[in-house]
């Protein structure tokens, strides 16, 4: 049984997020011969036409109207619910982020649909479509399927992945009314950190109170430029005024979960810990060989992180450079 | 037939005025029956025990000297004067003085008593506008009283002394005062002399009766309020909330988010706010920027329960009307700019935090019904902003409790609209998966155990004949300082041969953090499952170095079904330490100052033993800071705070290391692994953690056993 699927893509900084090509593969998987149709909001951009080509749209919808450009609730609900209406999907899959943990619920009420979030796996088992989500903090799994209606799912991400299949989608230009909205975003402030998202980044290089000065950081913003990844902060270095406050990972702060985790001058208070020790590997750096950040580090480096860092952003360099 | 006309005149005037009076007061009871009913405890002699002290002894007021001897002054000065009232207006009306022996005496005592009065006004005047003290507040109306009782003592001097020169007995050496006046007026006729007595006899009657309408309409509702107050409060352990049933199937909402939701003693709290400050004076928040100021938490839900009840009832709380109409209804309003202290010099410093509470609350043209009690009247903000300290209760004068008032605001914020700062959802949620704050598996709880190889711990599971369970706690279990105190408690209790047991993995968290934030169903799932495992070990005692697990365990979980002893370590070592069976034997040479946890202090009365451990150990100087015991500052960590961001003003724990550094210690002594935690941050952010120790006394004491410090490290 073919189904038509409606990916409704999310940017980010002029890109489309990695989560929205993912909902593109997953409905790849589940379409079985049917139409997978990506919604593109705010302008017709090629290159974000030919993106999701790339990874599998047969057919891109932009969504052309000025309040679109930038995210309001409002606005997105508006047009998504006069998108479903137009084109009668399915599936309907979006990404389970900020955004998408926002509208979607807004959408379903709306339009008295169910809605399956935070969604891990897509799959269809015996004709019928199978959606996999965490529960219990990530201890267990369950299965779900929709009884009736069309299948409104949010896919959390990087957990599907992207494949890429080359498609060359037909365009379609559709008007949208937006109507009566009651808050507009006129600007974003945005606060700090350049480069790579903190929660989003597979390398973190994190720095406590040992950093001992703002300028103390820079060494750390060369090894997460060297790595691809982003630096934290522990809140003893951003009550220390080192860094911004929204560097901060811990109990009061963010969550992070990169795959690789280097702790350099951070003791390892269990508020700290809370916020990363779900991280795949852990590095530490410190001098104190006593410092409870080892008890949790899968490496640990006892010694001066201004001379260690330094020497492990000019050797990551050099394999970089070698290959 | 003068006195006749006078009489009917006097009955006129002064049954008006207590009329109106009357119809005050009853509409104020009016508004404050629209609450729920309260369920008071009848024991006759608890309520005794404080109200003699309290009302007669003014105790709480004198916690402020300066300004206690002046209350008392006039709490006395005006039972006195209330003789001297009537002996005024009998002699207008019947001609004589009432018939008291030692009349002489009496006028005596009368004069003096006026005098006391006038030099106690010119002090609290002096006090409000001279000294300028900070809690009080300025302006037209705070001192109108002042003028109403200058107003009041002149008449009654006046009034005596042409009543001497009318009726020509001259000046007496029992009355000096009007005395003076017989001499300022000499060869005053007798006819004018009676003129001027009428005239200020009717003063002295009109100042009163306006003064006595004036009062229920104002702060000094207080007078009769108060006494009210302080023999109605609640008489089981202030450490214990209300708790909520849950199975009610009929409760449309949880916790206060409509002022009628509040009980009708909570309400009755409000009517006896005098507005002196002393609360705010003490407060953590107000005292470090935050919003959060208790004397305005009660006085703004005081106006708007005055507003919501008049349009309620239709009974109007402004008499008489066409003097005092109806203005608006009072709301909060954004101010012009945040408060906040930048940089302060003070260590604390309430002003901002006042400033700004007087900034935002405005009247405005709104309905009564478009006011919402969360937003409007009290923000989030404010209700997020309180450590539940305590420290305002112990201080109030009139015994008001601001902290169940805030957290029956978290509690429908929580439960029924699950509004919930993020922080704290974030803790709460982690306790409801894995049983503590941070996240961390709940396998791991036992983990703690592994470093100890040195040491004997018994589990419960295989030691069914211990006497007492050791609680570890949460942070004891999981927080790496903290697990450093459980080491060295253990320590303490092998050494003393205590039989004790722990529970390892079996342990919950207490439900202490999730109470105080307003989650009460949180609190009585763990709470059931604690004590389901309490008893299947048969406990008969508890020991824990945590006063939040102390606290909530001996009050709150017997409603539950505990039925245990249950001690913290500092009672227990302090025990020990006088059986003998702890010898504190080698020096500790350190200037030592000990902070007081708020909930082992204020909330539990455990002051001494902290101290004793530490005057046990040979070579300890123990230094107090200026706020200690009683008036100990919190440290910033209470109700659930301790997993929340401040990000307004100074940091409460920063305030309180300044405060501790005051006093020049080698070692800030705890008995929390809360205060324990802030402290030592404290002494970080003041770049202070290499040459001054945190420490909890049980690892001083364990020091001074136990030399070899290696397992302490």
């Amino acid at each position: 049984m073919s189904r038509t699927a409606l990916v409704f893509t999310e940017q980010k900084d002029g890109r489309i997020r990695n989560v929205s090509l993912e909902c593109l593969t997953a409905a790849n998987h589940i379409v079985d011969g049917g139409e997978v149709i990506a919604v593109l909001y705010g302008e017709k951009n090629q290159a974000h036409i030919d993106e999701l080509g790339k990874y599998g749209a047969d057919k891109v919808i932009v969504l052309n109207n000025e309040n679109l450009k930038s995210y309001t609730a409002m606005a997105y609900k508006q047009a998504m619910v006069q998108v479903i209406e137009h084109t009668v999907p399915d599936v309907i899959l979006l990404g389970h982020t900020g955004n998408g943990k926002d509208t979607a619920p807004r959408v379903a009420a709306r339009l008295g649909i169910g809605l399956i979030s935070d969604c891990i796996d897509v799959s269809v088992e015996a004709g019928e479509l199978i959606l996999t989500r965490p529960i219990y903090a990530g201890k267990a799994f369950e299965k779900k399927r929709f009884v009736k209606g069309p299948a409104f799912v949010t896919i959390r991400s990087n957990n599907i992945g992207t494949n890429e299949m080359i498609k060359v989608p037909v365009v379609q230009i559709m008007d949208v009314e937006i109507h009566d909205l009651r808050a507009t975003l006129e600007d974003v402030v945005r606060n700090a950190t350049s480069g790579v998202d903190l929660s989003e980044a597979h390398v973190v290089v994190s720095g406590g109170r040992g950093v001992k000065s703002a300028e103390g950081f820079q060494c750390l913003t060369e090894l997460a430029e060297v790595l691809g990844g982003a630096v934290g902060a522990s809140r003893g270095a951003c009550d220390a005024a080192y860094c911004d406050y929204s560097l901060q990972i811990g109990q009061t702060g963010k969550v992070v979960t990169p795959d690789l985790y280097i702790a350099c001058g951070i003791s390892g208070a269990i508020q700290h810990m809370a916020g990363m020790s779900q991280s795949k590997v852990i590095v530490a750096i410190n001098k104190d060989p006593e410092a409870a950040i080892f008890e949790v580090a899968d490496f640990g480096i006892v010694g001066d992180l201004f001379e260690v860092v330094p020497y492990l952003t000019e050797a990551f360099r050099r394999m970089q450079e070698v290959s | 037939m003068e006195s006749w006309m006078n009489f009917i005149l006097f009955l006129a005037v002064t049954g008006y005025a207590v009329y109106l009076i009357i119809k005050v007061i009853y509409h104020r009871y009016t508004y404050i029956k629209l609450g729920k009913p309260t369920i008071l405890r009848e024991d006759v002699k608890e309520r005794m025990k404080t109200f003699f002290p309290q009302v007669f002894g003014q105790k709480k007021l004198l916690k402020d000297r300066k300004s206690g001897i002046m209350h008392v002054m006039m709490f006395y000065g005006f039972i006195i004067l209330q003789f001297g009232a009537l002996d005024i207006i009998y002699k207008g009306l019947v001609g004589k003085g009432l018939p008291i022996p030692g009349y002489a005496y009496f006028l005596l005592s009368q004069e003096i008593t006026v005098i006391s009065i006038l030099i106690a006004v010119v002090y609290a005047l002096y006090r409000r506008y001279g000294e300028k003290l900070k809690r009080l507040k300025r302006g037209w109306k705070a001192s109108l009283v002042s003028f109403f009782i200058i107003f009041l003592m002149g008449s009654v001097l006046l009034t005596l002394g042409f009543e001497r020169i009318s009726s020509g007995d001259g000046p007496s050496g029992f009355s000096p005062v009007s005395s003076l006046v017989v001499y300022a007026f000499d060869g005053l006729s007798q006819g004018l002399a009676h003129s001027l007595y009428l005239f200020f006899w009717w003063s002295h009657l009109l100042v009163l009766l306006s003064f006595a309408l004036y009062v229920p309409q104002s702060k000094h509702f207080h007078l009769f309020t108060a006494p009210i107050n302080i023999w109605l409060r609640r008489t089981d352990s202030p450490g214990k909330l209300r708790s909520i049933n849950l199975e009610d199937e009929e409760a449309e909402s949880f916790g206060v988010g409509r002022i009628e939701d509040f009980e009708q003693k909570q309400l009755l709290d409000l009517y006896a706010c005098v507005e002196c400050g002393r609360c705010t004076n003490v407060c953590p928040a107000s005292g470090t920027g935050k919003f959060l100021s208790p004397m305005h938490l009660m006085t703004k839900l005081r106006d708007h329960l005055t507003e919501k009840g008049a349009s309620a009832t239709s009974n109007s709380p402004w008499l008489p009307s066409y003097i005092l109409p109806v203005t608006g209804v009072y709301s909060v309003q954004a101010s012009k700019e945040q408060a906040g202290i930048e940089a302060a010099e003070m260590i604390i410093d309430i002003q901002p935090t006042l400033s700004r509470q007087k900034e935002t609350w405005i009247i405005t043209d709104r309905e009564i019904h478009d006011i919402n009690l969360i937003g409007d009247v009290i923000t989030e903000e404010e209700i997020w902003s309180c450590t539940s300290c305590r420290n305002c209760e112990d201080q109030c004068p009139v015994g008001n409790e601001h902290v169940d008032k805030i957290i029956d605001l978290r509690r429908y914020l929580v439960l029924t609209e699950g509004k919930v700062p993020q922080d704290a959802q974030r803790a709460m949620q982690n306790i409801e998966r894995q049983g503590n704050p941070w996240g961390i598996s709940r396998n791991d709880r036992e983990k703690w155990m592994e470093a100890l190889v040195d040491m004997e711990v018994p589990m419960a599971a295989d030691n069914p004949e211990f006497d007492m369970l050791l609680f570890i706690g949460t942070m004891g279990s999981y927080d790496n300082r903290s697990m450093k105190v459980t080491r060295a408690l253990i320590g303490l209790l092998n050494e003393a041969g205590v039989k004790f047991a722990v529970l390892g993995n079996e342990e919950k968290n207490s439900g202490d953090t999730p109470r105080r934030l307003g989650n009460e169903f949180q609190f009585q799932e763990l709470c059931r499952e604690n004590i389901a495992i309490f008893q299947k070990y048969h406990v008969k005692k508890i020991v824990t170095a945590c006063p939040h697990t102390f606290n909530t365990f001996k009050n709150e979980y017997p409603e539950f079904g505990l039925q245990a002893e249950v001690v913290h370590h500092t009672q227990l070592l302090a025990q020990l330490i006088k059986e003998g069976r702890i010898q504190p034997k080698y020096e500790v040479n350190e200037r030592i100052t000990y902070h007081d946890s708020c909930y082992l202090g204020r909330y539990n009365n455990v002051y001494d033993e902290p101290r004793d451990i530490l005057r046990a150990i040979p070579g300890v100087e123990l230094v107090e800071m200026e706020r200690s015991r009683e008036n100990s500052m919190c440290c910033g960590a209470g109700g659930g705070m301790m997993w929340m961001e401040e990000d307004t003003g100074k940091r409460v724990n920063v305030a309180r290391t300044e405060q501790a550094l005051e006093v020049q210690p080698d070692t800030i002594s705890s008995a929390c692994p809360y205060c324990l935690t802030m402290l030592s941050d404290g002494t970080k952010m003041k770049g202070m953690d290499q040459q001054i120790k945190t420490r909890d006394v049980a690892e001083i004491l364990w020091e001074s056993v136990h030399v070899i410090t290696s397992h302490i490290k």
